[in-house]
């Protein structure tokens, strides 16, 4: 199954994910802002493979499933400690814990997304498609 | 500081320099043994059939490289010296923004781990086993003001012998 | 129940809990008050408190814990007590990069600091 991916380099700072994310979900799980006028970048959960979130939950509410993060919210104590074991912050704790779960497999904010900043993918075909334009460019440059 | 360098105008696509990676980075460090662990590679032959070519694709370790500037533990590091940029397994949490940033899409994802793998540029060798397996010298691992200089000595002397031989 | 104040990390789970127990934070501390309470609760409690610093037994008067905050090292807010940052980084690999001295808020900000920083030098690219 995929995971959220960005292309900085399309992120127009719309903020069309928080709004969509926010509508299906009452609370955002996705935070979009601009760095100074430079260019705006979405935090979200990506889903590590070795979650730290996960490390840190005692009682299995949140843990690692396949190539997902998953959250069952009747285990959850409420304790806060993932709030505080994540390394994007992309986890926020009131009355309950609002974290990304790709919205069940067809996330909204990849949906919203007009420029396709967020796409929903799986690294290795992102990464072998990154290198497989690089190998052509630097294919074109090669003399013979 | 010595790069690994590639010319792919030399590479067949035998993809050696692929298996002597994944053999170096193997516990057995031998190559039918290594088969039943299944090592990783750091490095992808990239076949660009509109041109003919096979290209090598590795890490650059690139100067301000963005893959240490994104990653959010500090797994990736930048040694201030060699440029080279490490990668440190315990650290790294399989979060992919390293992968997803990097320009030649060269980290891969070690699956059983779960964590990223890419090229460590053979701390424990003189000369990265990729270059040392190449048999058509498609890598090579030198300075680049030598490569640049040997580069310049062809263009060069035919500039001068066309120079010589106009003003006959 | 009884608390020991030696395992007790200061995190929010116990308060979530019952009402008999509130939480509060001013000027960088963070105050666990533990009313004499409805002891159905007890076993649950122990349940869900991460440091094991709940049992059973009985505690005749409140008791207030009072916990130093980490402030961000950043933005300078307090965002977890220390025992919650040290409980977290016993439980996580060692990092270089000291992410849990910075609250979830500047942690996104650096987050996108370094992709902005990396969509710069594309752009810049002919």
């Amino acid at each position: 199954m995929g995971k959220i991916y960005l292309d900085p380099e399309r992120c127009i700072g719309c903020r069309s994910c928080e709004v969509a994310c926010e509508r299906e979900h009452g609370h955002p799980r996705i935070s979009v802002d601009k760095v100074k006028d430079l260019a705006a970048v979405p935090v979200y959960c990506h889903q590590c493979d070795t979650a730290p979130c996960a490390a840190v939950c005692y009682t299995g509410s949140l843990r690692l499933d396949g190539d997902m993060v998953v959250f069952d919210p009747d285990l959850c104590t409420l304790c806060g400690l993932c709030f505080v074991a994540c390394p994007f912050g992309a986890i926020e704790l009131d009355s309950v814990i609002h974290r990304c779960d790709l919205c069940g497999g067809t996330p909204v904010c990849v949906m919203t997304c007009p420029t396709e900043a967020l796409q929903l993918e799986d690294i290795d075909a992102i990464t072998g498609s990154t290198r497989s334009r690089a190998a052509g460019v630097l294919a074109a440059r090669v003399r013979v | 500081m010595k790069e690994i360098l590639v010319r792919p105008e030399r590479c067949v696509g035998c993809r050696s320099c692929e298996i002597a990676c994944a053999v170096e980075h193997s516990q057995s460090r031998d190559l039918l043994k290594a088969l039943s662990e299944m090592p990783q590679r750091r490095l992808y032959v990239e076949h660009v059939p509109e041109y003919s070519l096979a290209v090598p694709m590795l890490c650059r370790h690139c100067e301000d490289a963005p893959c240490v500037a994104v990653c959010p533990t500090g797994a990736l590091t930048q040694d201030a010296l060699t440029g080279v940029v490490r990668h440190n397994r315990d650290i790294c949490i399989g979060c992919w923004t390293c992968a997803s940033v990097c320009t030649y899409g060269v980290i891969g994802r070690d699956r059983r781990a779960r964590v990223a793998i890419k090229c460590d540029r053979c701390p424990d060798r003189e000369v990265p086993a990729c270059v040392s397996a190449c048999p058509t010298r498609a890598l090579i691992y030198g300075e680049v003001e030598e490569v640049s200089r040997a580069r310049r000595a062809a263009p060069a002397l035919k500039f001068a012998q066309g120079v010589a031989a106009s003003s006959r | 129940m009884k608390v020991d104040e030696r395992r007790c990390i200061g995190c929010r789970a116990c308060s979530a809990i019952s009402r008999s127990i509130s939480i509060s934070e001013d000027a960088g501390i963070r105050s666990i008050t533990f009313h004499s309470h409805d002891e159905s609760l007890t076993e649950r409690l122990i349940e869900a408190c991460p440091a094991g610093a709940i049992s059973s037994g009985i505690t005749a008067e409140s008791i207030t814990l009072t916990f130093r905050m980490k402030r961000c090292s950043v933005c300078g807010e307090p965002f977890a007590t220390e025992r919650e940052i040290e409980h977290v980084a016993s439980l996580i690999p060692e990092t270089h990069k000291n992410w849990l001295d910075l609250c979830p808020e500047c942690r996104r900000a650096e987050q996108r600091r370094s992709h902005a920083w990396h969509c710069i030098r594309i752009r810049g690219r002919v």
